[in-house]
């Protein structure tokens, strides 16, 4: 089952050059010309096979085929159990990881610590016992989907989509191989579009999985092509029965629109995430479990993902003031300059932040409480502003941090925003957590986990308050006669 | 006879000077005599009326002043005009940026924007200088080879909208420099396109070369139309036009390469005289494309997109990371120094990023807007309102 063109991929990425080959299978590209895949730095060049619609409608047909004659004859186990194996392969040393993590780093701009362990992750995450726990978690085990399963007086079974089409946004490295699981995990063959951000951890685990279940490998593709092009998203939608789309809230409305009205959409558009640090919390012998974590948060990944916190509440009447957490919050982001440095920004992200300070610089002639602690250029920000208003950051490391006289007036804060809402990281006290997450959960927001976790959800994390599995499935039911 | 508050009386001064800086730059615009002279006075005049207008911002604009004293930056330790603190273009919306009491203002010109929060407004002391400016930049980049033309402008009337900064523009322009003929053609917000195209016809047949000049979402509209009706017009040879001011979601994005397109296929205006500006409500000088001026003078032809600054004010593109001078060809933030601003700020802090270039700069886009990638709200989202439930 090998293939010519994989073979000569000796690190799964590339041809020990620096040239990325960022799609799947290999035989796309046979007499194609090429599109060179924008964004690239730290000398690497990724490049796709042009597709036109045509190849791109043709490539989701033989999907489908294949669903219908390999993934719906597969044990959900043997799935689970090729992906773990493939995702082994990418490990260090695991054959496949060679220079995927560097590549990663150089081509994002993140730093290499960040991105070891985003990966680290993404595969720990895709271990047997975690893909398992998911089926667990959502259908009671992975029976439902392999055959007729007795339940309330009828049998049931689910059916993933045939074809499941993924547009990735590619701000996260690696993500992209959970939403890819879950949709291989409902035996649906899955035909990726990955991000310029981001675009070859999925064509690498694709080989990966090429290598270990060959047959396997066959059900899914990796693809790319330049923003704008319409013409080969309306090819790839017209045999798919889902597509799941992470992005802003823009393209999700654009793709919204133009897809079949029978066409199963799981969008993630635009979210804001943010910490609550609790009176009880807010102590400066504490700051090691408050603001250090906090600081770790904001850091990873430089607030690009979408459960990066960009503003934080802090509880007035405990041992520190709020503006004192400011100061303590600052002080670790100082520490945390340069080691490892912030990804670069361009001159567009900078002047965003620089808004931000000026904001600040200005509302303080005014005679507001806002204090501004930042670095010398842009690397990092602190602003303490006595508004309470919840205000996204320009991000890259720059956070507002605001007062809250109790902690029941936050639900009212942040209640306008509700669509918005994700993650909120808290340090609060053990005996307060379960009615701030009642009171949060009614305001909108869809997770609460303890400072230093916000970044690193499990793989049964309802993204957005949904589950994946839930909304792609297709229930089958037989009613047995009396 | 009341008397005079110190900031009227020492702002009318230094009016004088400006206009006597704008008057000498019209003359370089002008040529034939003495063009290197001119322009070392001019250079020379810049440095010293800078600090004197920072003087006397600092010491009648309260905001400024406070901002100035937070950065440890005063008359006292402030010694060339680089070593100005700019100003960030918000504080036109958070602020009343006026030297003046602000009731002796002349006249106030507000932005386009939703809210009152979210427009900036800009006092004018006296419009004498701005209209100086504003008709000898017009001049040197759109009408080089002659003294007026017909100029036929594709938005309202200032009666129309009297706080807009660009309506009053293009109608003090067609005051001084229309030709008779000259005419508006918006009207109630409403472009009247076959009105336009009947006159566009009229202009063919006469063989008489016209200016038009409106905002760029207008000729947007217009192009629309020609497109859809099938008009197409071969304008008389020196014809032009000029846009300014983008889109604001008045119509879709259209890039200046688009426009000279258009510009030429369906009035049959060639590129080089189909001109863009750069400007906004918060500054009173423009910055123009320099192909019309220089091919109309036979001089070597400039890059397209490149905006020239008029001698009165200066363009610095800066690092964002150290708010010194971006080496040339490096992207950065754009600053304004603009000694038409007497009454409001000389010295600006954009939140444009451009490039700058031998000639001049290049505008590559606005900072708002941009901010995120993948699924983390942009803050300009939030803000406009469109992050919240109704």
């Amino acid at each position: 089952m090998t293939d010519g063109l994989t073979e000569g991929l000796t690190d799964g990425l590339t041809d020990g050059e620096t040239e990325i080959a960022a799609f799947w299978p290999p035989a796309l590209a046979r007499g194609r010309r090429r599109w060179e895949i924008p964004g690239g730095r730290g000398g690497w060049s990724a490049w796709t096979p042009r597709l036109g619609p045509e190849d791109v409608k043709k490539l989701a047909a033989e999907l489908a085929a294949r669903r219908d004659e390999i993934l719906l004859r597969r044990p959900v186990e043997e799935i689970i159990e090729a992906v773990a194996a493939a995702c082994e392969l990418l490990r260090p040393g695991g054959g496949l990881n060679g220079r995927w993590e560097s590549a990663l780093a150089d081509w994002t701009g993140y730093a290499a610590s960040s991105v070891s362990r985003g990966c680290r992750y993404a595969l720990d995450e895709l271990r047997a016992e975690r893909m398992r726990a998911l089926l667990a978690d959502v259908f009671g085990g992975a029976a439902v989907l392999d055959g007729f399963v007795a339940a309330g007086g009828r049998r049931l079974r689910a059916y993933g989509p045939r074809v499941t089409v993924q547009i990735a946004a590619g701000n996260v490295p690696a993500v992209t191989l959970h939403g890819l699981a879950r949709a291989l995990l409902l035996k649906s063959a899955v035909l990726v579009k990955s991000a310029s951000g981001e675009p070859f951890s999925v064509p690498l685990f694709c080989r990966a999985l090429h290598q270990v279940d060959p047959e396997l490998a066959r059900c899914v593709a990796a693809v790319w092509w330049p923003g704008g092009e319409e013409d080969l998203e309306a090819a790839a939608f017209s045999e798919a029965e889902a597509v799941v789309a992470s992005g802003g809230d823009e393209a999700i409305a654009s793709l919204h629109r133009r897809l079949p009205a029978h066409v199963r959409f799981v969008a993630y558009g635009h979210r804001i995430s943010l910490a609550v640090v609790a009176r009880e919390m807010s102590d400066p012998g504490l700051w090691p479990r408050t603001a250090a974590p906090l600081a770790d948060e904001i850091c990873h990944f430089d607030q690009q993902g979408c459960v990066s916190p960009q503003l934080v509440y802090v509880e007035e009447g405990g041992r520190a003031s709020p503006a004192q957490f400011a100061e303590a919050l600052a002080a670790e982001l100082a520490e945390r300059e340069g080691r490892p440095p912030r990804s670069p920004v361009g001159p567009k992200e900078a002047a965003a932040i620089l808004r931000a300070r000026s904001e600040a610089e200005m509302a303080a002639i005014e005679g507001r409480d806002v204090r501004l602690h930042a670095s010398e250029g842009t690397a990092w920000t602190v602003i303490y502003d006595e508004d309470p208003v919840l205000r996204p950051s320009p991000l890259f490391r720059t956070v507002y941090v605001k007062p809250v006289g109790d902690l029941e007036r936050l639900p009212g804060i942040l209640r306008p925003y509700r669509r918005h809402l994700q993650t909120v990281g808290h340090a609060v006290g053990r005996e307060r957590l379960p009615a701030l997450a009642a009171a949060l959960g009614e305001a909108g927001v869809v997770r609460l986990a303890p400072l230093g976790s916000m970044s690193e959800p499990s793989l049964l994390w309802r993204q957005d308050g949904r589950s994946q599995l839930i909304e792609l499935a297709r229930w089958v039911e037989v009613e047995e006669g009396g | 006879m009341t008397a005079q508050a110190p900031a009227v009386r020492e702002g009318r001064a230094l009016d004088e000077r400006i206009a006597a800086l704008i008057d000498r730059a019209d003359r370089l615009y002008r040529g034939g005599e003495e063009t290197e002279t001119i322009r070392a006075a001019l250079a020379n005049d810049f440095e010293q009326l800078a600090l004197v207008l920072f003087e006397y911002q600092y010491r009648y604009s309260e905001p400024y002043r406070r901002l100035c004293q937070a950065r440890s930056r005063t008359p006292d330790n402030v010694a060339s005009w680089r070593q100005i603190p700019l100003i960030p273009i918000g504080a036109f919306r958070r602020f009343t940026l006026s030297c003046v009491p602000e009731g002796e203002a002349e006249r106030v010109f507000e932005s386009s924007g939703t809210t009152s929060s979210s427009r900036a407004r800009h006092h004018l002391a006296d419009s004498g200088v701005y209209d100086r400016a504003l008709v000898t930049s017009f001049r040197a980049y759109m009408l080089p080879e002659q003294e007026s033309m017909p100029l036929w402008i594709l938005f309202p009337a200032p009666e129309e909208m009297p706080a807009s900064s660009l309506a009053y523009f293009f109608g003090r322009l067609r005051r001084q420099v229309g030709a008779a003929g000259s005419a508006h053609f918006m009207k109630d917000g409403r472009l009247e396109a076959e009105r336009l195209a009947e006159r566009l016809r009229a202009a063919e047949r006469e063989g008489r070369p016209i200016c038009l000049a409106g905002a760029s979402f207008s000729f947007v509209h217009f192009f629309d139309a020609c497109v859809r009706e099938g008009w197409r017009f071969r304008l008389p040879a020196g014809s032009r036009m000029v846009d300014t001011g983008g889109f604001k979601g008045r119509s879709r994005e259209v890039s200046a390469g688009q426009m000279r397109k258009w510009a030429e296929e369906l009035l049959g205006i060639e590129p080089a005289f189909a001109v863009n500006y750069y400007g906004m409500s918060e500054l009173c000088s423009q910055h123009y494309d320099a192909a019309l001026r220089r091919r109309a003078l036979g001089l070597a032809p400039a890059e397209a997109g490149v905006k020239e600054s008029p001698p009165w004010t200066r363009v610095r593109i800066l690092d964002p990371e150290t708010l010194e001078d971006a080496p040339e060809g490096s992207e950065g933030l754009i600053a304004h120094y603009d000694m038409a601003n007497r009454n409001s700020a000389f010295a600006i802090l954009s939140e444009d990023v451009g490039r700058r270039t031998a000639d001049g700069f290049v505008m590559l886009g606005r900072a708002q807007g941009s901010v995120a990638r993948g699924c983390s709200l942009a803050v300009d989202e939030m803000l406009s309102g469109a992050g919240r439930e109704a």
